[in-house]
């Protein structure tokens, strides 16, 4: 064994570059050249434009930003949502990682040997075998990763991606260079001097020794003149690969990471606000060109590997709306930067006022890229313009003048509360909870019914509450998103002096828009608040005791999530835990918990006709009549609109409730 | 090329409207102001002209305290140039406010006036037409649609009349009221109000503009409508039309 | 100086309910200042139409028409009433509210120099000193006490407030007048007027009302099967704001704070909610009815008689039945 082992380290290698003549060698360094070239031009003009971006947030920590990479450019959690996905994209990953090594110890081997004046460096005996065992293993897997991505835009289910002429020309190039890979090594096997026996150790090479087993009959001059051919051809597509990269969708091979890793921290239900001083200072408010995102902005839209399941959960997009968050993406990493607007046929008002601000986008991509939170800017931007009409522009009026979207009166704000014994702040000494009704319960006719449902449940628990009445005015929220800062800084910070001058310990809410904007986006102004839902306040309240509800029939149901409330807040299992408490166990629509279908009326298009294509709460209300259910439990004001006008729309008799009514219809004694 | 746009200072429009005490006045505490709506529509007609045109100065005007400059501020943060006050303390008649209007005018020398037609607060709708009196020039009211000439000499405008839609043709210096639907106004915000703020407003006294002579219009008192008895609900048309019958409606 | 004019505008072969209103107007101001009232013909028709405002219960009928009075414009009107005003000074100088009169009155208001009120509902008092009169404002949200300090004053009235004369009875006398010459060219020329021909009563004149809202979903669908309802009824047709905005019907058709402001018998409001700005126009009509498949609809708290219902099926079930009654 150890003669053998002798003889082989000797012999167990390959001469690399075998049969390439000096002129193709010289081919292949200039294309190299050329190809890197071409390359870092591309990079370096990305980065350019990148840097004529502001500079915005915090510096990310070397720590989260290994974190981060460990989770998402390894692991590549958000890939495997869709299983198929997730094993493809893995092959091909790691199996161009491999090849790439590969590639990387042939020219160490190759040049290092030179410099030094040996024969071989270390790419001999064991290390040899292993290696070249190595990349047939990934080699493979490269290839079976490629078959998974064409197969899966025939058949891929929900997160198909898309199969326009740029992404099959991107995989059959891949396939290429792959195949050319193994059939250049397979000849090299099977023209190599001395015939396939005086090199066994070959067999660790499995797929080149296998093609060249079938290669045995050729005549020797055939065998090299197609070999060199086979190695032109790869390595010519291999050059044109690595000249492309930045210039197409591959760019996200260098930008996927570096976004990944230096992201700025934002969350979707977590606006980043503007101050009329620094309004006032840069004179700019909103994104009108390319130079008014930040720096991190403009690289996370490069980013983006064009895989469209941001586009693919969009419920505008898929009721045929003109808004796609990828297409905006790429709009503005594609447009030409300096001052060329942004807006335009392309981006245009119909495209950013179709946003519902549901955060599906957000949740799904796969790269980070914050698609919301560049719609808000070019939102803010139509309203900077007054671009803002219709409805939707006599709801902001409303709530700047009135302090509510329907511009009724302030002082009618406590008025659902008349003769129900709910107390207002300065009545009661710190209480546990101050009840937040929010404009919808306060003034909203069905809305109302589900705020009196919620008194009557903490009366029973015999819980200490009050509410602020007259003090409260809206929380900002639609202000916000429909993207006037201006406006929602005013009332935020109205109610957030309300607030402080009160004295409770937890804020009680049972809208999620309003639970979102005082929990998430308050602190930034100030204000810091312990904000509940009345979904997780009341499985508290069951949990412990203070709660008991009666038993009943059973009700068959289902739940739609909102938005504000389970993708973005990760509410999920409270309202489903408090339902089965109510004797509805919730059948999941097939788009549910975070991956909930919005009802449509977020982002401000509450106040807004939509008058394109289907409407989103109607598709939504079929997918919900799929669970067959006899309710639709709602938790929130809007997700009630939405979801009772689809049910009216169809004329169907399933009840809509809120989950404040069903817990109240079996308080005790309510039963009868 | 100037423009002229007459506005006034008005409750929010969905403002709850109070009377005070035993009717003599109207409770305001709590209550927002705005830009008059038929006002607004006035002013983004002026902003539209200047827009399409060039070269033309937007000057809103408004008669009052110091006040309604908050309103003055909204419509230069639309777009207006510059803004003139004419200070008024108390609470001057039509009349007066048309008197006040047309010196300014004469000062001004504006190739067009633009104003609402009405004012949502007491709707009596007569200081553009008395402003045209007093100056002598054309005037049209309830347009819908202005277009000028090439030469700025004239102006077509679409007035939605009782019968119908009557198209006139005025030869300017004119007087144009704005009606509901002749445009959709713009919204102001964050950048047009911090613009607005470097705009100049001018201040004028009334001494200045010459004799306005005394209020003759007064409002004494105001009431609320009486109560009206509830109506009745009917289950069916059949029911409808008997109680169509009983009332002998038909 | 004698007490109340009434201004007439003669363009037509008829007297409308609104002029007849507006003697009703001179009729009650001639009894708060305890004298008459005197009728201005105004127009091409003036003398056409001067024996019938003869019989509404004036002392004298005026009639003034020229060239310059062939079209309505509101230069020439206001410029021929203060002509006439001139020679013929009235404590009191009305007309009814109307476009043309919302737009001329206060013009000749300021060329006289004296002051209006607009869409009087009342009459308090008249003396030789004060004018008192009830208006509305806020949107016909509140009523309000105006009182016009003058020796000479004008008002609009609002016909649908004021007692309609009929023709008969006393007769005045006639005396036409004579234009000035020289008026002034007022700088306005009349182009064109597109306004709608109909079967159907004009909305000021008639005792029926079918009003149409958004609920009807446009043309192609609810607003054929109101306006086979209002054949039915002899009815005019109304409509809500947002409906002409939508363009389903034409701005003439629109009642409300802007637009017409009617009071007939009945009133038929079909599919539409009630906003503030619709009630203004409507809301002092004899009888309202209104059917709406929303039981919470605002129109609901005016109306006289509910029916809660889609209107797709109620309104042809309606105008089956009443056909089948003779109508």
């Amino acid at each position: 064994m150890d003669e053998l082992n002798t003889i082989f380290a000797a012999t167990v290698t390959r001469e690399i570059l075998w049969n390439i003549p000096g002129w193709a060698r010289a081919l292949m360094y200039l294309l190299f050249l050329a190809a890197v070239a071409l390359c870092l031009m591309g990079v370096a003009r990305r980065v350019r434009y990148w840097r004529q971006g502001r500079e915005a947030g915090e510096p990310v920590s070397l720590g989260k930003a290994c974190r981060r990479l460990w989770r998402d450019a390894v692991l590549q959690v958000r890939i495997w949502r869709s299983g198929a996905a997730g094993l493809g994209h893995a092959l091909v990953f790691w199996g161009f990682i491999v090849l790439f090594l590969g590639t990387c110890i042939v020219a160490v081997e190759d040049y290092g040997s030179w410099l030094l004046g040996r024969e071989h460096l270390f790419f001999t005996g064991t290390f040899y075998l292993a290696v070249s065992f190595a990349l047939e293993v990934f080699g493979i897997f490269f290839l079976l990763g490629l078959v998974v991505a064409l197969s899966r835009r025939k058949s891929g289910g929900r997160l198909r991606p898309l199969s326009r002429p740029v992404d099959l020309a991107v995989l059959w190039l891949f396939l290429v260079i792959g195949l050319s890979g193994f059939a250049t090594e397979g000849l090299r096997i099977a023209a190599a001097g001395g015939g396939l026996e005086s090199h066994p150790f070959e067999r660790w090479s499995f797929v080149g020794w296998w093609l060249a087993t079938g290669l045995q009959g050729l005549d020797g001059n055939v065998l090299t003149t197609l070999h060199l051919g086979s190695w032109l051809g790869h390595m010519v597509l291999s050059m044109a690969f690595i000249a492309l990269i930045p210039y197409c969708k591959l760019r996200h091979i260098f930008f996927a990471p570096v976004n990944i890793a230096l992201r700025e921290d934002r969350k979707a239900g977590r606006y980043l606000g503007v101050s009329m001083e620094e309004v006032e200072e840069t004179g700019r408010y909103g994104a009108a060109v390319a130079a008014d995102f930040t720096r991190r902005q403009l690289m996370s839209f490069d980013a983006c590997t064009e895989c469209a399941r941001c586009q693919t959960v969009c419920p505008a997009t898929a009721t045929g709306k003109p808004l796609s968050p990828m297409k905006v993406v790429l709009d503005i990493a594609g447009s030409s930067g300096g001052g060329a607007s942004l807006h335009g046929d392309e981006i245009s008002p119909d495209v950013l006022w179709a946003c519902t601000s549901c955060g599906a986008c957000v949740e799904e991509c796969p790269v980070y890229i914050d698609q919301l939170g560049a719609i808000v800017d070019l939102r803010r931007h139509l309203v900077a313009e007054g671009e803002i009409r219709g409805s939707a522009q006599a709801a902001l009026r409303s709530v700047a003048a009135a302090g509510n979207p329907w511009g009724m009166p302030q002082e009618d704000r406590g008025d659902w509360a008349d003769g129900l014994g709910v107390p207002t702040i300065d009545e009661v000494d710190s209480p546990e909870l101050l009840f937040w009704i929010g404009c919808a319960g306060s003034y909203d006719r069905r809305s109302r019914k589900v705020t009196e449902a919620m008194v009557r449940i903490l009366q029973a628990a015999g819980v200490r509450f009050a509410i602020l009445g007259k003090g409260e005015c809206c929380t900002g929220d639609p202000a916000r998103r429909m993207g006037d800062e201006f406006t929602y800084n005013e009332l935020a910070g109205a109610n957030i002096e309300s607030l402080s001058a009160a004295s409770f310990e937890r804020i009680l809410t049972t809208c999620p828009h309003c639970f979102n904007a005082i929990r998430n986006e308050y602190p930034d102004l100030g204000g810091d608040y312990d904000v509940v839902h009345h979904s997780e306040f009341i499985e508290e309240l069951i949990a412990s005791g203070r709660l008991v509800l009666e038993d009943g029939a059973p009700v068959r149901g289902t739940l739609h999530d909102p938005c504000y409330l389970a993708r973005q807040n990760d509410v999920v299992e409270a309202p489903r835990s408090v339902l089965r408490s109510t004797g509805l166990d919730v059948v999941e629509p097939e788009q549910s918990g975070k991956a909930g279908f919005c009802g449509g009326a977020g982002g401000g298009r509450m106040w807004m006709e939509e008058d394109t294509g289907e409407r989103i709460n109607s598709e939504r209300w079929s997918q919900l009549e799929e669970t067959e259910p006899e309710t639709v439990a709602v938790g929130c004001p809007f997700c009630m609109t939405m979801m009772t006008d689809a049910r009216d729309a169809v004329d169907s008799s399933v009840e809509v409730k809120d989950i404040a009514e069903l817990v109240a219809e079996r308080l005790p004694g309510s039963l009868t | 090329m100037k423009l002229l746009v007459t506005l006034k200072r008005t409750p929010q429009r969905d403002a709850r409207i109070r009377i005070s005490g035993e009717g003599a006045a109207l409770d305001l505490d709590n209550v927002q102001f705005e830009v008059n709506p038929f006002d607004e529509l006035a002013v983004e007609e002026a902003l539209r002209i200047k827009e399409a045109r060039g070269e033309v100065e937007v000057v809103v005007v408004s008669v009052g305290a110091e006040e309604c400059e908050q309103q003055l501020v909204s419509a230069m943060a639309m777009g207006a140039d510059r803004a003139v006050r004419v200070h008024h303390e108390g609470q001057p008649d039509s009349l007066q406010v048309a008197k006040a209007l047309a010196a300014v005018v004469e000062r001004e020398e504006p190739d067009l006036v633009l104003s609402g037609k009405l004012a949502v607060d007491d709707e009596c709708g007569q200081v553009p037409a008395m402003l045209a009196g007093l100056l002598g020039w054309p005037q049209a009211s309830q347009a819908s649609d202005i277009e000028l000439s090439e030469d700025a000499s004239e102006a077509t405008v679409v007035c939605e009349v009782d019968a119908g839609l009557e198209t006139v043709s005025l030869a300017l210096p004119a007087v144009i009221m704005a009606d509901l639907r002749l445009n959709e106004p713009r919204y102001a915000s964050l950048p047009g109000i911090m613009k607005a703020k470097k705009k100049p407003i001018a201040t004028l006294g009334i001494e200045e503009l010459g004799a306005l002579g005394s209020t003759r219009s007064r409002v004494t008192g105001f009431r609320a409508l009486e109560d009206k008895p509830p109506g009745i609900k009917v289950g069916s048309v059949e029911e409808l039309v008997q109680a169509f019958e009983e009332k002998k409606l038909i | 100086m004698a007490d109340t004019l009434i201004i007439i505008q003669a363009m037509g072969n008829e007297l409308s309910k609104s002029n007849l209103a507006a003697a009703g107007f001179g009729r009650e101001a001639a009894a708060a200042s305890g004298g008459a009232f005197d009728i201005l013909l105004l127009g091409p028709s003036a003398s056409g139409l001067s024996a019938a405002a003869a019989g509404l219960g004036g002392g004298t009928v005026f009639t003034m028409s020229s060239t310059e009075l062939e079209v309505y414009t509101a230069e020439a009107f206001a410029a021929a009433a203060a002509a006439f005003l001139a020679d013929h000074p009235y404590r009191l100088v009305a007309a009814a509210t109307s476009s043309a009169t919302k737009e001329y009155f206060p013009r000749l208001a300021a060329l006289l120099d004296v002051p209006m009120a607009s869409d009087v509902l009342k009459v308090e008092s008249v003396d030789p000193q004060k004018v008192i009169l009830t208006r509305a404002v806020f949107v016909g949200n509140l009523l309000a006490t105006v009182e016009l300090e003058a020796p000479q004053a004008l008002a609009t009235c609002r016909s649908s407030e004021f007692e309609p004369q009929t023709p008969g009875g006393e007769t005045s006398t006639v005396e036409p007048v004579e234009m000035p010459a020289g008026l002034a060219s007022s700088g306005k020329t009349f182009v064109g007027i597109e306004a709608a021909s109909s079967d159907r009563p004009d909305l000021k004149e008639a005792d029926i009302i079918v009003s149409v809202g958004r609920g009807t979903r446009g043309p192609d669908e609810g607003i054929p099967l109101c306006e086979r309802l209002a054949d039915v009824l002899g009815a005019a047709l109304g409509a809500t704001r947002a409906v002409v905005d939508a363009g389903w019907l034409a701005n003439e058709f629109q009642i409300g704070q802007t637009g017409k402001i009617v009071a007939p018998e009945v009133y038929v409001a079909i599919g539409l909610s009630g906003s503030i700005q619709h009630l203004a126009g409507m809301r002092t009509s004899k009888t309202i009815v209104a059917i709406n498949k929303d039981p919470e609809a605002p129109i609901f708290e005016v109306a006289d008689l509910g029916l809660v219902a889609d209107l797709f099926d109620a309104v042809p079930e309606l105008t089956a039945a009443l056909e089948s009654r003779g109508g």
